[in-house]
């Protein structure tokens, strides 16, 4: 496990959590297309930190991308605009490994990332690599897969709170100090640390919880001392992600969620599937 | 330089080339605005900021690189901005915005002001400059994944100071001396400590028990006498802190434990003389006092994970506790004598003293210990950051502009950018823009408060500072008394009324009832200020706001629910505050939210289709 740099990453760090950073360190991005959006993507991605960014463009500058594309100029009319954007790119993050890939995309190359970001593709060529490969694409479609684990729902702090007794029962009672609300709820799972005594507890669990805090059999334990914190442990949940293909066929899409205007999202779902045949 | 001739009307595209803007800050929003504003065809912008550049902007503020550690923040955002459009024209300012040099003169030579800044109180200037000038601004701020635009026009919306903002949350004494009970309490009593031992030493930042807590006390007079006993005595009273620690040659462990039967020491003495005033613990766990000695050398499981991250052991933080210790008086020495340290969140040094300070004395008061990453965040006031809201945040800046610029401001919201997306799926939440508050203390036509204080216990210094400074946000006040002589109480010129500075109210026959006219003529602001005496005032409560005016009642406290979102990013207060207004979601909007995330570079995308996406643009 690489080390974080906590200095360059300071304010990041607090909104995203260290463990979510280590995952983004081990990541290794593909993004498809180097005109203004994907510029601006690259950069994001790029001063985020993950492991390596590879910017992929066949095309070449012209005039019309100077006014979006802010790493190219006019010395740069009629060269590959991957690789023109490249030393830029690269000084952003030092701690980014950053490459230009001119070349076309094709299957071997996507399947070398964890992550793939299509900007500048027709649906066709969407179609056909969303078939390979977990992407996102430009009108923000996201397929992560049909497993994708998603380990922190809310990203909140985890509940916790100090204890004041436990009492040896089945199911055993755990009471908290009450100047303050717990913020457990049934069904919750929790772990304890630094209970003394009772310090089984300290090394089992998750236990899952009703409030009222039942936590099961604990009748066997030693007897509780005193100390201890009781701390909520996030549960990971799944979810499946459909493929652009089927999506973009998928009548949920098109379930209207705004009564201010009925017909628009239909109008834009249109809009953008029109926009490829120009 | 190709500018954006195909998806902006002619005559706007033309007054972008020839408006002059302001920029005020050039950190996160702002390095994203400026590479937005020269892309999009302005060309002439003004940029201030005051600061200079740390390691820590680096990872979002993609304008400075390494090698501009320490320069000027204005300086270098221009000349990297400048590469994007060598054509521009771009004047650094590295100053601050509050200095009487950028008066209303200053303001008035642009159409319009641009804020991305990070405390409140430099926003409240802005704010009221741009109202005496009666130009357009773009109020901005980000938190984490939250950010919010808002527009802001004299006499058409709210000023930024319409609604009230929470206050920075501030803790009474006798909670961080006697009784904490959150980790924040510890936080900031291990913060005055190194202000008391090291730096510029506070009567407001005492660490020693607070013998005079009425809750200790079973009768007042029982109090005031146990006060007056140990100031006697001396026996918890200390000369001076500083004195203390330096008598002892800032020996970490006799700081700690207990050198002398007349001194006493931070979580060992301190603790036990806690221990005696016994009412405190009749409904609060007790705490429990360490010994250096018995701790000493006791075997702990080292830690895993990151440096930052760990949660050491009781022994862990004496021993950083003595690090950090010896560290400062050594650079206490090195600074030769009468030198103060100031404390700073990236020193490590003062922050692991802090650190190890804080989770002593949580674990004294049997609180569960914090890791230095968040003892940092919550000592230093760190706002989360992340490159991707601030570059959506100042993509929604320029959308506005060019609104504002086309001469429709009316169709101009203010945008809430949620973590999640609403029940409407919605991430980006356009709002209409309120009209301004008639009882607004800044924006109303004759500004008017009503302050309950002490007219004997308040001096003129005070008034000055706290009242007239801190709580309305003024830079240079001149008070006048409403006295039919026209008494001066205060005056912005140099050595003309500090005499009057150590005087109480009272003393200038200020009582219940009086009125005093208060102005600032850097912001073109007068505020008629009514003085409701008092005697009755909470403990370590200089004065309350009551309302606008005596015959207008405070306004109605809004019921809406709590949206989960953002007034503004601040360096003012740990968390973001909370909207107290609700989002009055508009219901013909919104083609940005489906745009989301990249709204800005998407649209500009859609603009190489030759797509007259501009309509939409202008119907936001």
């Amino acid at each position: 496990m690489t080390e974080i740099d906590e200095g360059f990453y300071s304010r990041q760090l607090y909104v995203l959590g260290h463990e979510a950073m280590h995952r983004m360190g081990a990541a290794d991005v593909l993004i498809a297309g180097m005109r203004g959006l994907g510029v601006e993507i690259a950069k994001n991605v790029i001063l985020s930190g993950v492991k390596s960014v590879t910017v992929q463009d066949e095309g070449h500058t012209g005039w019309t991308d100077l006014s979006t594309q802010f790493f190219l100029n006019e010395s740069h009319l009629g060269q590959n605009r991957a690789t023109c954007s490249l030393p830029q790119l690269s000084s952003l993050n030092s701690h980014v490994h950053v490459s230009a890939h001119p070349g076309p995309l094709d299957k071997d190359l996507l399947l070398k990332f964890q992550v793939v970001v299509l900007t500048d593709s027709s649906l066709d060529d969407q179609k056909r690599f969303a078939d390979t490969k977990d992407s996102v694409g430009n009108q923000l479609f996201c397929d992560f897969g049909k497993d994708f684990m998603v380990l922190d729902q809310d990203g909140e702090m985890p509940a916790s709170a100090m204890i004041q007794t436990i009492f040896k029962d089945n199911p055993g009672v755990v009471i908290c100090t009450d100047d303050q609300k717990h913020g457990f709820s049934d069904g919750s799972k929790v772990s304890f640390s630094g209970v003394q005594g009772m310090t089984e507890l300290n090394t089992r669990g998750p236990w899952e919880i009703k409030v009222r805090s039942y936590i099961g059999d604990i009748s066997g334990f030693s007897e509780y001392e005193r100390g201890g914190v009781v701390t909520e442990v996030k549960q990971p949940c799944t979810i499946s992600f459909k493929p652009l293909s089927e999506a973009l066929l998928d009548q949920e899409l098109l379930i209207f969620n705004d009564f201010g205007k009925m017909e628009r999202h239909k109008t834009l779902h249109l809009t953008f599937q029109a926009l490829h045949t120009l | 330089m190709v500018q954006l001739v195909g998806s902006l009307r002619k005559e706007l595209a033309d007054s972008l080339s020839t408006c002059k803007v302001l920029v005020v800050g050039a950190g996160g929003i702002g390095c994203e605005l400026l590479k937005n504003l020269v892309l999009t065809g302005f060309k002439n912008i003004e940029v201030i900021d005051l600061d200079t550049i740390d390691v820590s902007n680096l990872n979002r503020q993609f304008l400075f690189q390494k090698k501009h550690v320490g320069k000027s923040k204005a300086q270098v955002a221009k000349e990297s901005a400048l590469q994007f459009c060598p054509t521009a024209n771009i004047t650094a300012y590295h100053d601050s915005i509050m200095n009487p040099d950028y008066n209303v003169e200053f303001f008035r030579k642009f159409m319009l002001v641009m804020n991305a800044l990070d405390n409140r109180a430099a926003r409240n200037h802005v704010n009221r400059m741009c109202l005496a000038a009666d130009i357009p601004l773009i109020e901005s701020g980000t938190a984490g994944y939250l950010g919010q635009v808002t527009v802001i026009k004299k006499g058409l919306t709210e000023c930024y100071e319409c609604q009230p903002k929470p206050t920075q949350k501030t803790f009474p004494g006798c909670t961080i001396r006697n009784t904490p009970s959150e980790p924040i309490h510890c936080i900031v009593w291990a913060k005055y400590l190194f202000n008391q031992l090291f730096g510029e030493e506070d009567a407001d930042q005492e660490v020693s028990p607070d013998t005079a807590d009425p809750e200790a006390a079973w009768k007042p007079e029982e109090a005031a006498a146990r006060a007056t006993a140990s100031e006697k005595d001396g026996d918890i009273k200390r000369v001076s802190t500083k004195d203390w620690a330096r008598s002892t040659g800032y020996d970490p462990v006799k700081l700690f434990n207990k050198t002398h039967l007349t001194q006493t020491s931070l979580f060992k003495d301190d603790i036990m003389y806690l221990l005696t005033m016994d009412k405190l613990w009749k409904k609060r766990k007790a705490p429990t006092p360490l010994d250096w000695q018995q701790l000493e050398n006791r075997e702990e499981s080292p830690g895993s994970g990151l440096k930052d991250q760990q949660v050491l052991g009781v022994w862990g933080y004496c021993q950083l506790f003595q690090h950090s210790v010896e560290t400062l008086r050594t650079q206490l020495q090195e600074k030769g004598d009468g030198a103060e340290l100031v404390w700073d969140k990236d020193d490590p040094p003062a922050m692991d003293f802090v650190t190890a300070a804080a989770n002593l004395r949580m674990h004294i008061f049997s609180m569960n210990m914090k890791s230095r990453f968040d003892v940092k965040s919550m000592a230093g006031n760190i706002i989360p950051a992340i490159a991707t809201t601030n570059a959506v945040i100042a993509g929604l800046i320029v959308l506005e502009g060019l609104k504002i610029l086309s001469g429709e401001v009316e169709s101009c919201r203010t945008i809430f950018l949620n973590k999640c997306p609403n029940l409407r799926k919605k991430l980006l939440v356009p709002c209409v823009l309120d009209p301004p508050s008639a009882n607004c203390y800044v924006c109303a036509s004759k500004p008017e408060v009503t302050v309950k204080l002490n007219v004997h216990k308040t001096m003129v210094l005070s008034l000055q500072d706290r009242i007239l400074k801190e709580r309305f946000g003024m830079v240079a006040p001149d008070v006048q008394i409403e006295d039919g002589k026209g008494t001066i109480l205060i005056s912005s010129e140099e050595g003309e009324t500090e005499a009057n500075n150590s005087k109480f109210l009272a003393d200038f026959g200020i009582r219940n009832g009086s009125r005093l006219q208060v102005d600032d003529f850097l912001q073109d602001y007068t505020l008629l200020v009514n003085v409701l005496h008092t005697e009755e005032l909470e403990r370590d409560v200089e004065f309350e706001v009551v309302g606008e005016a005596p015959d207008k009642a405070p306004p109605p406290q809004s019921n809406q629910e709590d949206v989960n979102s953002i007034t503004n990013g601040n360096k003012d207060s740990a968390q973001p505050s909370t909207s107290s207004k609700g989002q009055h979601v508009e219901k013909e909007s919104c083609f940005l939210s489906f745009v989301s995330v990249v709204a800005f570079p998407l649209i500009l995308k859609l603009r190489e289709y030759n797509l007259r996406i501009k309509i939409y643009l202008m119907a936001l």
